[in-house]
């Protein structure tokens, strides 16, 4: 159990994390994205909070209202695709406390296809039975996210704009924020990676 | 379409070539070159942020080109006015009048006297006779008669922008220096709204001055039908400006169509006119903004609901601007000449557009601009 | 709907004359703002450049500059002095004023009516543009859902609805109404 509980305390400490710098990382990675060919331009204006007194509400405003998050263009695998990121946070105590990112696509046979990345609400993370069966930051991939079995394969503590950069990787390529070779100099002072 | 409107340039003004200008029907710089051909002095111009001063001023130094060597100068453009020294700021007119005249006067050159008063001596250049020491007043004489006299019309005609934006000493400083040298010379001159409405007021208007004052273009009822049509060109010219096919956005505007897209844009654009005051550069701003939004929002087109938005931006920039008294003021003020107004109070809402001054019988009335109409509701 | 990431957009837009400006309520939001208003920069770009002085601003036309004054009053003046040298020749990117909301630099502006009518429209306050119409927005969930937000959120965390995308959002707006 013990590998659990550190993980649920690893995860817990996500929130403080966070500061207030997030959105303009998530911005950062919808601006690139866009400037890459792989979502409208428009994304550009469209990660935007409501404010309600202490809790910022996030998310990328549809472009047209009928749409949810934003398109995703070019993507190999997939006819289409919606990414949607949203989040809570209270910038006064510079915590994000939900975090979600997810994209929604078609396949070529046309089946749906969806991977989601939940950081639970903060004060509200103990879902389900235990922190191995609903880990408090866990990501989805399936046909939807009710179908069953209900996959959650629980994340490192690699925090929400590192779990947002691996869901973009899956889908997108040349998204590599860690290529090997940077690796190699950092793990191994400079030797080649294995590959 | 989107990308073009997107990209028209409100704060700039337009060339005063034919391709480009549109003409008012009054307070053109055509009156303003009429004026000065009708062998008067000095005319001053004033006119809210946005009117198109500097746009009549180009229009008025191309009219006046056959009878005077005209120079046209933005004297912003090149020093901080509000750090300038009188000294300073007619030392710049004087260069930049003898440099106009180097690129627009084959063969000409200055004085080496003139030269050096303006640049200063040449290190190390020993010269006979020995340059003589002119204040900045002498300097810009002397290159006003050089370049007249080098110049096939005989006589200059300097249009000085951006002095309007000057402190009171220093306006009142240059202003004096220019005011000996004006027979010599026509003086067209951007000015503050102290200039009209203040204290020293006598001071700076000789008999033979004109205060030349561009107002907002009536929009409203059938008297506004001149002033929207000037407003939809001036759009087209900018559209035209901005890389669009001239005569593209007045053919949609003009021309009855069925079609509810086009009813649609003409309404946004009709609804941005009722909202500018009859400020140009208001209008544009509305136009691009409006547009910017419907670009991110999908749109294929400005959407009433685009303009909403974008008048909602510039109410809160206006209510920023809004001192305390001023709502009382401003309600006080609405359809009077303004005389009851406390006259610094009365400079900052004309300047600032929230007064709208216009003609009325030949009598000035002041109205409240709609967007601040808006705000004070 | 008006919306903050949206005017940062339009005041940071292509065609402007040059300067925008960006209201903050406190320094500690504005160092936050400063990171903000950036990520809505190409990525191409170099990152915005930092300073106090106009000068600086003014010669590097071609980049990203965000005006921090030291001297707010004095600052908006010397801009609205130099104003012509922002349009001429045309900035690539414009350079953002950075202004206390309420502060000297505002109150400077009302007397510089040339660049008071350049930024118009392009002045943005990101958290005043932010603040939702809390009432508006409960009664539109209540219609929505038919409940009031603490309720439906209740049933939520009771696993009565499923996690679809849209009730995830929901979830969210839920939480931030439920917190008022």
């Amino acid at each position: 159990m013990k590998e659990w509980v550190s993980l649920h305390q690893q995860h817990r400490a996500l929130y403080d994390a966070a500061g207030n710098g997030w959105s303009g990382d998530v911005r950062k990675r919808l601006v690139r994205l866009a400037d890459r060919g792989h979502c409208e331009a428009s994304v550009r204006g469209r990660f935007t909070p409501r404010r309600f007194r202490e809790f910022e509400a996030w998310r990328i405003s549809p472009a047209d209202g009928s749409s949810r998050g934003v398109r995703l263009l070019n993507v190999p695998d997939l006819e289409s695709a919606s990414l949607i990121v949203e989040a809570l946070a209270q910038p006064r105590s510079e915590r994000l406390l939900k975090f979600t990112c997810m994209v929604e696509g078609l396949r070529p046979d046309s089946t749906t296809w969806t991977v989601a990345i939940h950081l639970e609400a903060e004060g509200d993370d103990r879902k389900g039975n235990g922190a191995c069966g609903h880990p408090s930051f866990h990501c989805h991939v399936g046909p939807d996210l009710d179908a069953r079995p209900r996959v959650r394969v629980p994340l490192p503590d690699i925090g929400p704009m590192a779990a947002l950069d691996w869901l973009i990787a899956t889908l997108v390529p040349g998204w590599e924020p860690a290529p090997w070779p940077a690796v190699a100099r950092e793990v191994d002072g400079g030797a080649p990676a294995r590959t | 379409m989107l990308d073009l409107l997107t990209r028209l340039q409100p704060h700039r003004p337009l060339d005063g070539d034919e391709d480009a200008y549109v003409e008012r029907a009054e307070e053109g710089g055509n009156a303003i070159a009429a004026w000065v051909r009708a062998g008067r002095s000095s005319l001053l111009v004033l006119g809210p942020a946005g009117i198109g001063k500097s746009t009549e001023l180009a229009r008025a130094a191309r009219d006046l080109q056959p009878d005077r060597f005209t120079c046209l100068i933005p004297l912003d453009r090149f020093e901080n006015v509000r750090l300038v020294t009188p000294e300073r700021a007619l030392l710049r007119i004087a260069a930049l009048l003898v440099q106009v005249a180097g690129q627009g006067l084959p063969g000409f050159s200055p004085s080496r006297d003139l030269s050096t008063a303006i640049h200063g001596p040449e290190p190390g250049v020993y010269s006979f006779p020995p340059p003589p020491v002119w204040d900045a007043d002498t300097a810009l004489r002397v290159a006003c008669r050089e370049v007249a006299g080098a110049s096939k019309q005989g006589r200059v005609c300097l249009l000085v922008d951006g002095l309007e934006k000057a402190p009171e000493s220093t306006f009142w400083n240059v202003a004096d220096a220019l005011g000996h040298i004006a027979p010599e010379v026509d003086l067209i001159v951007v000015i503050p709204w102290y200039v009209a409405y203040g204290q020293r007021t006598g001071e700076v208007l000789r008999p033979d001055e004109k205060l030349f004052a561009i107002h907002p273009v009536v929009v409203t009822g059938e008297l506004g039908v001149p002033g929207r049509r000037f407003l939809q060109r001036l759009l087209g010219r900018h559209f035209a400006a901005a890389g669009g096919i001239a005569g593209l956005l007045e053919t949609i505007l003009d021309k009855p169509s069925p079609d509810p897209g086009v009813v649609e844009l003409r309404g946004v654009f009709n609804r941005a006119i009722d909202m500018s005051g009859g400020i140009p550069r208001t209008y544009l701003q509305l136009i691009v903004d409006a547009t910017m939004r419907a670009k991110f929002r999908s749109h294929d087109q400005p959407r009433t609901d685009d303009l909403d938005d974008a008048v909602a931006d510039q109410r809160d920039s206006f209510r920023r601007l809004l001192s305390a008294g001023d709502e009382v003021a401003l309600r006080d003020a609405d359809g009077t000449d303004g005389r009851d107004l406390e006259w610094q109070q009365k400079i900052r809402l004309l300047n600032h557009g929230m007064l709208i001054e216009s003609q009325e019988a030949g009598k000035p009335v002041l109205h409240i601009h709609p967007i601040i109409r808006d705000l004070l509701e | 709907m008006r919306d903050p990431s949206l005017n940062v957009v339009i005041a940071l837009g292509e065609y402007q004359g040059g300067v925008a400006v960006a209201y903050y309520a406190d320094p500690i939001r504005r160092d936050w703002l400063l990171g903000e208003i950036e990520s809505h920069a190409p990525s191409a770009d170099q990152p915005a450049l930092r300073t106090s002085s106009v000068d600086e601003a003014i010669a590097y036309p071609d980049r990203l500059v965000f005006v921090v004054p030291r001297d707010e009053a004095a600052t908006v003046e010397e801009l609205d002095a130099l104003r012509d040298r922002l349009l001429m020749p045309p900035r690539r990117l414009p350079v953002v004023l950075f202004l206390l909301r309420d502060g000297p630099g505002e109150r400077a502006l009302a007397r510089c009516p040339g660049l008071a009518s350049i930024v118009r429209g392009r002045d943005p306050d990101w958290d005043l543009l932010a603040r939702a119409d809390v009432d508006l927005e409960r009664a539109r969930f209540e219609r929505e859902t038919g409940l009031s937000p603490q309720a439906w959120l209740r049933k939520w965390k009771n696993g009565e609805f499923p996690e679809t995308p849209e009730l995830i959002v929901r979830s969210y707006r839920a939480t931030a109404l439920e917190g008022e």
